[in-house]
């Protein structure tokens, strides 16, 4: 067993852990030549000098309402579109849906940026010809404020529901297809069958998944925002990834940037941390 | 009497929710899968386009048909090495992963293991706080991996997700599988290469999936950690032919290089080349994703 | 002293000169880091061109020149820093200078080693030389562009022109305006539908353009303009709002394109103006000038390899020129010139001609004589009177990778098959070249000169990147663009003006307008 152990948890401390001292610049003024050890300590002058931007709280907040509703609405569904490839029973078509479905996956926002764009335009989009054919005003959704998050999380969820699909549909694909024949002599439905033996199977790789999404909430999606947006959404469109892009790599603020990813990350932990109580609470499955 | 053929169901005539139900679904399949499929027509289109595509609102049909953006790519002096470098590291990096990641999680998974929730949570806080570039780069130099492709491979070794993953569903594994032959004398290596790994199946291909394209789609660590040009990879060459006619360049030299504009077409060529490998090797593998293949195979 | 003693002295002493003349002969080592197309090939033919020509071992730091500042600083923390260190972002020398990174460069170690370089800046681009100053001392050579002396183009729709009555582009903003009028509202495009627009949002720089300013721009955060003695923040400047209220009336009445918010590029190439392609705006400012050369604009010259000769013909329509006559073969396009506007002023945002910064690094110190043979080769290399040593140093060996083809505008022609090849010059080594502000001779550029886009140009009063202007410059964009576009389109009332400008100093708008009036102060 310790031959299995040892090497992984080597990797473990010489990869990952010998270069966790890079945190403390976060609490320094970095300066190269000094090097990470000698540079002076400035304890929490970074942090307080970072809060103290009037954005930096909107685009903070910005990025947990973008996350949480790419959540809400995005976790769901690759689950769901697995249930429901699932239940195609036609082994050709259902390769062929799932194959195609992950496309978007490869394919990077600088091009769907541009399609969006033309896609959603007021004056050509097919959404708006639509709109208007049916008597309305044509929305500009992508300069509205109250319409930017919509268009962020139905492309995001579109974008990521083939390629999300695959860990669930992995999982679906080890439960015993007895079960399935059992519930069916007793007579049992689709419905039925999903709901008493499809689902709670899943139970374990979906509590997983989720603990793993919600530590992911502080995160946000730069290439997806900075191709989409414009300031007449900054307001709720800027991220915290897209504004510290627009500060410039010419800063050169090493230290800020460590305080921003250190800041994230420890809202991250917490989150984890949480999430796993719940978990283990609720269902016994936790990640540790 | 006749005897129904081997493996066919009786045909049965179909209820009208059920017919209703699977229009509705084929339907709503097909609806997700024209919307997924097009912005990969309209690259593939691009890709054997002269001229922006764009420009006619992402059209699907090809303007100015050429099939010269895939001869410069393909023509590249670094292709072969890029492809070479790529190959290698998906390969050996992914069996290598795989294999790493599957026998730190059996460990980990076990009841019986020391400590085995603080070990899980050290792996596990890995995950939110690293060191950053700087620190990462100082470690490979001095581990000398520098140029040579396991700084490619061994910084992102065993990913925590990953590993979290497959020690779960290990976890989820009965184990009176195990017992039997632990029974029978077999040691934890035995059990865990003969008894545990088929029963994976599922999850490990989906790891390998995932490590796989990873390492396919990865070139930001080949541009710190490799100095000379051999040692690109082939994501980080077909980036530089995209680059290579961006207007940083053209606009300092005030002669007439248009010749050397990159067209979208090109930027087009460079995303289905690099995506065609996952998608031709994703039949090979999905397999592992169909319904009730694995678990009829344990019986016994 | 004994025979034999003086033997051995003697053998000493041969010796020690031998051993001391092959120290001194010694190539020295230089490590280069430069932008670069490809990664060098240590064994390029320029690579051993400038070992034997300046007896030096140049080392190449290969580094990606999409990510240059990232991976370099990598690098450098790591204690690699290099000898010719190329800063591709101006504004980082200020912070590579207070990290200790960079040589002090005397001026009388740049007068002995580098005179060409100080003569071609002073005398084409005096003002440049004090920028790469901090603190009066010398820390970098400023690269300065030679086509930057043209403002951005003004590119009308001359076919609605003409079908609209007008001989020429207007030279006012009063007889603009009544032509952008005229777009929107007397259908040019002679297809029965209100369907066009006068501009869009590049379009919107002529507008400020006349009268004086520059409130946008993407590099250091803002242009700042010359009010008497000081300088102030274009973006908060009274005549930047009497820009805004025409602007806001002209959206208000359906000539300015209700979707300038997203801007006239919709994917594809960035310099497109896929508004102005497709016939829906007849005005645009989008690009560069060479973003709209057309057929026949300028003689070009290529390599036959059938004839093996050199081959003069016409330029060829090229992007936006390209795409409008692909889109509609009628349509036609051309320059005009900046607007003057109501009080007189005239001009056209022109790109800072500030590019970068070449400078030593700090470990070249150490070695005598290392920092002065630096100097000597990117003198030759970038600024040798004789254009054949500049072709040179940028291109390759005369008759192996490029031949002259007009030597009067200094026109080469590659040749195969490096021809084919983009940034083949930076695979065999040419790493020491840059742009020096050299008066442009090329057929291109005398196109631009022909269409006078040198003239009434207009560029920041302060062009080097401060250090509060990069640390404010985030937030003082976002309050800029987001009340902009609010003003414009009605959103806010005009009068937020004030408004605006309260918030923008609150935010650090004054702290950097104290700045740069401080530099501007030291530069007297």
């Amino acid at each position: 067993m310790l031959v299995l152990f040892i090497p992984g948890i080597a990797y473990f401390v010489i990869f990952k852990y010998v270069p966790i001292y890079g945190l403390q610049i976060a609490f320094k003024d970095y300066n190269f030549f000094e090097g990470i050890w000698k540079s002076p300590w400035v304890g929490f002058a970074v942090f307080k000098e970072l809060f103290a931007t009037p954005s930096f709280w909107e685009v903070f907040v910005n990025t947990i309402v973008l996350s949480t509703l790419q959540f809400v609405f995005g976790f769901p569904a690759p689950i769901i579109f697995a249930l429901l490839l699932n239940e195609v029973t036609a082994l050709g078509p259902k390769k062929i849906f799932q194959t195609i479905s992950y496309l978007p996956h490869f394919v990077s926002w600088v091009i769907l940026g541009g399609i969006f764009m033309q896609f959603l335009s007021p004056s050509i989009g097919p959404i708006n010809l639509a709109i208007k054919a049916l008597g309305g005003k044509p929305i500009y959704f992508l300069a509205n404020p109250r319409w930017f998050r919509q268009v962020l999380v139905v492309t995001d969820i579109w974008k990521g529901i083939g390629w999300g699909s695959i860990v669930y549909l992995a999982s679906l694909s080890s439960i015993d297809p007895e079960l399935y024949e059992a519930a069916e002599m007793d007579g049992a439905g689709r419905w039925r069958k999903m709901a008493h033996i499809t689902i709670p199977c899943l139970y374990p790789i979906i509590t997983i998944m989720l603990i793993l999404a919600i530590g992911k909430l502080v995160n946000d999606n730069f290439d997806q925002v900075y191709n989409l947006y414009n300031p007449a959404v900054y307001s709720v469109g800027d991220v915290l990834s897209t504004y510290i892009y627009r500060k410039g790599l010419a800063d050169m603020q090493y230290s800020s940037a460590t305080a921003v990813g250190l800041f994230k990350n420890l809202i991250s932990f917490a989150l984890v941390i949480g999430a796993n109580q719940v978990a283990k609470g609720i269902n016994e499955y936790g990640i540790w | 009497m006749e005897m129904a053929l081997p493996g066919r169901r009786k045909r049965r005539a179909l209820p009208a929710s059920e017919i209703g139900f699977r229009i509705c679904n084929y339907s709503f399949m097909v609806l997700l899968c024209v919307t997924t499929l097009y912005p990969f027509l309209f690259l593939l289109a691009s890709s054997f386009s002269g001229g922006d595509l764009s420009v006619n609102g992402f059209s699907l049909i090809p303007r100015e048909f050429t099939t010269g953006n895939y001869v410069r790519i393909l023509s590249n002096r670094l292709i072969g090495i890029g492809y070479k470098n790529t190959l290698f590291r998906t390969i050996v990096g992914t069996a290598l992963s795989l294999l790493a990641t599957f026998a730190l999680a059996y460990p980990l998974a076990k009841r019986t293991f020391p400590n085995r929730t603080f070990w899980t949570g050290l792996v596990v806080f890995t995950m939110f706080f690293s060191g950053g570039m700087i620190p990462n780069y100082l470690l490979v130099r001095s581990l000398s991996l520098i140029d040579t492709p396991w700084a490619l491979i061994l910084p992102e070794l065993i990913s925590a997700y990953n590993l979290v993953i497959m020690r779960n569903y290990i976890m989820a594994i009965p184990a009176s599988l195990e017992e039997s032959a632990r029974i029978d004398g077999a040691n934890d290596i035995v059990i865990l290469f003969r008894i545990v790994a088929p029963i994976c199946k599922p999850v490990l291909a989906t790891l390998a999936l995932w490590i796989s394209v990873w390492h396919w789609n990865a070139w930001f660590d080949s541009m710190i950690y490799m100095t000379k040009a051999d040692g690109q990879v082939v994501q980080l060459v077909m980036r530089r032919i995209v680059l290579e006619g961006s207007d940083q360049l053209t606009q300092m030299i005030g002669m007439d290089t248009s010749q050397y504009y990159t067209t979208e077409g090109l930027k087009g060529a460079t995303i289905v080349v690099a995506t065609l490998p996952i998608l031709l090797a994703y039949p090979f593998i999905q397999k592992y994703f169909v319904r009730g293949v694995m678990m009829g195979s344990l019986k016994g | 002293m004994s025979g034999n003693r003086r033997k051995a002295l003697a053998a000493v002493l041969v010796l020690a000169l031998v051993g001391w003349a092959a120290v001194a002969q010694a190539p020295m080592k230089i490590t280069v880091a430069n932008y670069q197309i490809q990664p060098t090939d240590q064994n390029g033919d320029m690579i051993k061109f400038f070992d034997k020509k300046f007896n030096v071992d140049v080392q190449v730091m290969n580094i990606d020149n999409n990510k240059y500042h990232e991976l370099i600083n990598v690098r450098i923390a790591a204690g690699e820093i290099p000898d010719f260190f190329y800063l591709k972002d101006a504004s980082t020398l200020p912070i590579y200078q207070k990290q200790g990174v960079l040589a002090q460069l005397p001026l009388s170690m740049l007068q002995k080693n580098a005179p060409d370089v100080l003569k071609v800046l002073s005398d084409n681009a005096p003002q440049y030389m004090d920028m790469g100053k901090i603190k009066g001392v010398q820390y970098g050579i400023p690269i300065v562009s030679p086509t930057n002396i043209f403002h951005l183009p003004l590119v009308y729709r001359t076919d609605w022109l003409s079908k609209l009555g007008y001989s020429k582009p207007p030279e006012t903003l009063a007889d603009f305006e009544k032509l952008m009028y005229d777009f929107a509202g007397k259908d040019p495009d002679g297809n029965g539908r209100k369907d066009t627009y006068g501009l869009s949002k590049e379009g919107t720089l002529a507008v400020f353009g006349a009268f004086g300013i520059n409130p946008y721009d993407t590099r250091n955060g803002v242009y700042w303009n010359k009010e008497g003695d000081k300088v102030i923040n274009s973006a908060v400047s009274p005549t930047a709002r009497q820009g805004l209220a025409l602007l806001a009336k002209w959206y208000k009445d359906g000539v300015l394109d209700p979707e300038f918010i997203t801007g006239e590029n919709q994917g594809g190439y960035w310099a497109l103006s896929h508004a102005f392609i497709k016939g829906r705006i007849g005005f645009t400012c989008l690009g560069n000038y060479y973003h709209y050369q057309d057929d026949g604009s300028y003689m070009t010259y290529n390599y036959d390899e059938a004839t093996k000769t050199v081959v003069k013909g016409p330029s060829k329509a090229e992007n936006n020129a390209k795409e409008l006559k692909a889109a509609n073969s009628n349509a036609r396009l051309g320059f005009g010139m900046p607007l003057q506007g109501p009080a007189g002023a005239r001009g056209m945002k022109a790109y800072s001609r500030l590019m970068n910064f070449v400078t030593i690094g700090k470990l070249a110190e150490r070695t005598p004589g290392k920092m002065e043979k630096v100097l000597q080769i990117f003198n030759w290399a970038a600024a040798s009177p004789d254009v054949q040593d500049r072709d040179t140093a940028a291109w390759g060996i005369e008759g192996t990778h490029w031949i002259w083809a007009d030597r009067p505008t200094e026109q080469i022609a590659y040749l195969p098959p490096f021809s084919k090849e983009n940034g083949y010059q930076h695979r065999i080594g040419c790493v020491f070249t840059r742009e020096m502000p050299f008066p442009p001779k090329a057929p291109r550029e005398q196109w631009a000169y022909a269409n006078n886009l040198d003239k009434y140009a207009i560029f920041s009063a302060v062009e080097v990147g401060l250090p509060l202007a990069a640390k404010y410059k985030a937030e003082l964009n976002k309050i800029r663009d987001e009340a902009y576009i609010a003003m414009i389109t009605g959103d806010k009332p005009l009068s937020y003006f004030d408004e605006f400008v309260r918030k923008y100093m609150a935010a650090g708008g004054t702290e950097c307008e104290k700045e740069s009036n401080e530099y501007i102060d030291s530069q007297k």
